[in-house]
């Protein structure tokens, strides 16, 4: 419940949908439970959860969170070395910087960061959750990792720069 | 590994997503080089952040009403009733009953046969129930052949077959098939044969077949305009010699048809070989009486 409640939380970035989306994904995945294959339980209802997350985002929002998403605009270069490792050394004491910077993310990137490392899936698993090759999950994930930490340093250098004016 | 490479790479080593033979060779660059052991160390920290910034609780009260809503959609399930779902219900109906149309089509001929075989099988089975077996007791062809004109709207051959071993018991009205039947009765030892004759129409248009119901042997055949249906609780072999009596010409029974005559040796031969007790092996029934 945990898990299904932080992806619902992460794709929609909103309380009282999650509370919704969370219950909705519970009755999708108890109704076709003689579809439950295979053993791996929380990567199916993970899936489950995630579609429902975004059927919900189609029908109840308006599409600023759900643009197709675009590895390419999304893609950014990489930060210096320097920065960003003052950057995640900061992250460690700094929850809520890390937080805006999660929210900060496409949806495509958060969902992946939060896949991997909350819900600890291995890369095969969120392919199936997905629906993608895994080749795309790897360097979806590097990519997402490196933006959240070019969005951590921006941020680190804005807060700097205020307390400094 | 270069560096490069080694940067590649470096996501799916912290996840612990490579091959152990990858692995290895990323261990090894990391230790000669420090820029890539420290970008390990940064990304490792990101991943650490997030762990313990990431998640979110469920509000309190969710579980309960998760757990309300599951049982309120077990009691009554269909509202709200995903199209996912529905389609794993429909599509075995809908497999099902292509699968009853398909075997309706196909064998509507075979479940006709089916009820005239059962009415067959019926009118045998109450002949020989309570004295009803004939109307005409005769042994003489030309005593029960006339005894149907004005009973029926066609004539029946009745054969003469004492010399061949089945004596002619006499004949009765039956109906079959909506109309009005000949039925002519013959015995082979204690064996009652039931040869029922009748016009060839819509009802009797099967080909030549021997089948067994119920117990009884059944051959049925069409010569010319009439249709012929023999059964006995006779043994098949024996009912099929019997078959080749009846009617001045060949009654076509099947492709096996052809070998009637060796059949009928073989009986003979049989008969003439063990006596009185011939086919016995061939009759359960007699076996015991005797």
């Amino acid at each position: 419940m945990p898990a299904a409640y932080t992806l619902a939380r992460w794709i929609l970035g909103n309380m009282h949908d999650a509370d919704d989306v969370v219950q909705e994904a519970y009755l999708r995945a108890f109704r076709a439970f003689d579809q439950l294959s295979s053993g791996n339980d929380k990567g199916w209802l993970l899936r489950i959860v995630r579609n429902t997350a975004y059927t919900w985002l189609r029908d109840h929002r308006d599409q600023q969170n759900v643009i197709p998403f675009d590895e390419v605009v999304h893609g950014v270069a990489l930060a210096s070395a320097a920065e960003t490792f003052e950057a995640t050394a900061e992250a460690q004491a700094n929850r809520d910087l890390v937080h805006d910077g999660l929210a900060e993310l496409p949806v495509a990137f958060r969902e992946i960061i939060v896949l991997r490392d909350l819900e600890e899936l291995s890369y095969k698993e969120i392919a199936r959750v997905i629906d993608a090759p895994i080749g795309t999950v790897m360097s979806r994930l590097a990519r997402a990792r490196r933006q959240l930490r070019e969005i951590l340093s921006a941020r680190l250098r804005q807060q700097e720069g205020r307390s400094e004016l | 590994v270069n560096c490069d490479r080694a940067r590649r790479l470096l996501d799916p080593y912290v996840d612990g997503e490579l091959a152990p033979q990858e692995r290895q060779r990323v261990e090894g660059h990391l230790r000669i080089c420090a820029s890539c052991a420290a970008e390990r160390s940064r990304l490792e920290a990101l991943i650490e952040a997030v762990k313990r910034s990431g998640r979110h609780r469920p509000p309190p009260g969710l579980e309960r009403q998760v757990r309300a809503a599951l049982a309120a959609d077990a009691v009554t399930g269909w509202p709200g009733l995903p199209w996912r779902w529905l389609w794993l219900v429909a599509s075995p109906l809908a497999g099902a009953a292509l699968g009853i149309w398909i075997a309706l089509t196909f064998f509507a001929g075979w479940s006709e046969q089916d009820v005239a075989l059962r009415e067959l099988v019926g009118a045998h089975v109450r002949s020989l129930m309570a004295d009803n077996l004939v109307h005409v007791a005769s042994g003489d062809p030309h005593t029960v052949k006339p005894w149907f004109a004005g009973r029926l709207d066609f004539a029946a051959e009745v054969e003469d077959l004492a010399s061949k071993g089945f004596d002619l018991i006499g004949a009765r009205l039956d109906y079959l098939a909506q109309r009005p039947v000949a039925a002519l009765v013959y015995r082979r030892r204690e064996h009652v044969i039931n040869l029922f004759v009748l016009p060839a129409g819509p009802g009797t248009e099967q080909a030549a077949a021997e089948l067994t119901r119920h117990g009884y042997n059944i051959v049925q055949w069409r010569r010319d305009d009439l249709a012929f249906r023999a059964i006995s609780d006779l043994n098949m072999g024996e009912l099929k010699v019997f078959t080749r009596f009846v009617g001045p010409r060949r009654p076509v029974v099947s492709g096996r048809a052809a070998r009637v005559p060796n059949a009928l040796n073989g009986v003979r031969a049989s008969r003439e070989r063990r006596g009185a007790a011939g086919g016995r092996s061939e009759c359960r029934g007699c076996a015991r009486r005797s």
